[in-house]
């Protein structure tokens, strides 16, 4: 099968068929949320209300523990009684439905975006979400590699990331203090 | 206790459970911002979207268990008032229920022997 | 010996040549396995030898493995182990980038089955044979080879740092 020439036959082209990929990684909408005692109160009353809302809600958070990869572990670790999450409010929950915060502890494959994307809809507002870990973050040891999404932030809105591959539970804890501060800062301005 | 006081303390009771719910209910409304996001109202199926209808369908050899139920449910309300009061009956008051427990036993019997009380 | 077999062969290469004589394979050590390099057309006769042989009875077929050698063409390894006598061995199949076709094992052994349809989808080659061709691990609709050196990578996410400003904003 030669042509004469110095190469050989070329195979053919390898051209990458990504079918409906691209739709499936489009980010998450966020459409406007409003809370109705925002058009009920007065606003002299909204302040006091906004600052008792943020501190119970900072007080309570529930995460969806999202655990995907090895941070699964890490975090399970901090849920433990050594580095207890539960004496600041934070009690695992495994449903979206009555849960606060998503955790998202592993590496985010691209075949798992479309279940995160879902999941973080069916979760009630105010909702937050922690990016746990280097692969979560940016893609973390995989990076450049296509079938690894590069940062769940890619697809939904993180508010804290954690560093670390895993992170230690203390730094998950700082993490969630780091929420906690958030919530309390941007409490006028949440619904 | 007299009347008043028993039962005061019930109406109490059931004010406060509906005023707790009711405020619970309303306040989630009110302070709760709501945002509405496509895939909220997706039935859960841990991020896969759900396969099949969401009813499920119960086999209807469930209707024995209703039955039995019933029945004894209905025998144990009887006895209900007779056990309360038994101190204050006269004696042929506790042949009566022996009779009727023992008729409902023979159903029971009756029951086990054609074999409604085994998982088919 | 049929084919003249150099003297520091493997012992399990050695009783190999004898029992299937009529198999060409080029004999190699790695470290763990004794490899058996045969080309596509003679593989599923020296599979078929290999299980059915009571002498050799490799009857467990422990790992697939596929490999993207560039110019060379692709590769699949496949690693036997005998539970009867306990031995391993390890068999290559190189098959070229203009017709990456090998038969398929599903027949012999169908732990075959999953792992070659992992290896039809990362590496881009064809069993011939396998009754289930489908994505393994990929999605359904993907017709990509990402094990291939010349798929695309993505580009590297730097996270920034405070100073730069946030992600998407030219700074």
């Amino acid at each position: 099968m030669s042509d004469g020439a110095s190469t050989a036959a070329t195979p053919p082209a390898y051209v990458p068929d990504y079918g409906n990929e691209a739709e499936r990684l489009t980010p998450v909408e966020l459409p406007e949320q409003t809370a109705a005692y925002r058009i009920v109160m007065p606003g002299i009353l909204q302040t006091g209300v906004d600052t008792v809302l943020a501190m119970s809600r900072k007080s309570s958070l529930w995460p969806m523990t999202f655990g995907l990869a090895c941070c699964a572990i890490e975090m399970i670790g901090t849920f433990m009684s050594n580095h207890d999450l539960d004496r600041f409010g934070i009690v695992p929950w495994p449903s979206p439905r009555q849960s606060d915060v998503m955790i998202v502890s592993g590496t985010v494959t691209k075949k798992m975006a479309p279940a995160i994307k879902l999941l973080y809809e069916q979760m009630p507002n105010p909702k937050y979400v922690i990016s746990m870990g280097a692969c979560a973050t940016n893609g973390g040891p995989y990076t450049e590699y296509d079938r690894v999404l590069q940062g769940v932030d890619k697809i939904i809105p993180v508010d804290v990331y954690v560093p670390g591959c895993p992170p230690r539970p203390e730094s998950l804890l700082d993490g969630f203090l780091a929420l906690q501060a958030k919530i309390m800062e941007e409490k006028g301005t949440v619904g | 206790m007299s009347f008043y006081d028993t039962w005061s303390a019930v109406l109490i009771a059931a004010i406060a459970g509906f005023v707790l719910v009711f405020t619970a209910l309303v306040g989630a409304r009110l302070l709760g911002p709501f945002a509405r996001e496509r895939g909220k109202g997706v039935s859960y199926e841990c991020g896969m979207l759900p396969v099949g209808r969401n009813w499920a369908q119960v086999h209807v050899r469930y209707y024995l268990f209703a039955i039995m139920f019933l029945i004894f449910d209905v025998e144990t309300i009887f006895i209900f008032p007779w056990a309360v009061t038994f101190l204050d009956l006269p004696e042929f008051a506790f042949w009566y229920m022996f009779t009727f427990i023992v008729v409902l036993g023979a159903g029971l019997l009756y029951a086990w022997r054609r074999g409604v009380l085994e998982w088919r | 010996m049929s084919g003249g077999a150099p003297a520091d062969e493997p012992a399990i290469a050695t009783i190999v040549r004898e029992r299937l004589p009529d198999v060409p394979f080029e004999v190699s050590q790695t470290k763990t396995y004794a490899d058996l390099r045969v080309s596509p057309a003679h593989f599923l006769a020296l599979a078929t030898g290999l299980r059915n042989d009571p002498e050799l009875a490799f009857d467990l077929l422990r790992n697939v493995v596929a490999l993207d050698m560039e110019e060379e063409g692709l590769q699949a390894k496949y690693q036997l182990y005998s539970f009867r006598h306990g031995h391993a061995l390890q068999l290559t199949v190189p098959a070229p980038l203009a017709d990456p076709s090998i038969p398929t094992l599903t027949g012999l052994y169908p732990a075959a089955d999953w792992h070659e349809r992992e290896a039809a989808e990362m590496v881009g080659l064809v069993f011939s044979g396998h009754p289930d061709p489908r994505n393994l691990l990929l999605e359904e609709d993907l017709r990509i080879h990402p094990l291939r050196k010349a798929h695309p990578l993505q580009k590297a996410e730097i996270l920034q740092g405070i100073e730069d400003g946030p992600p998407g904003v030219e700074v």
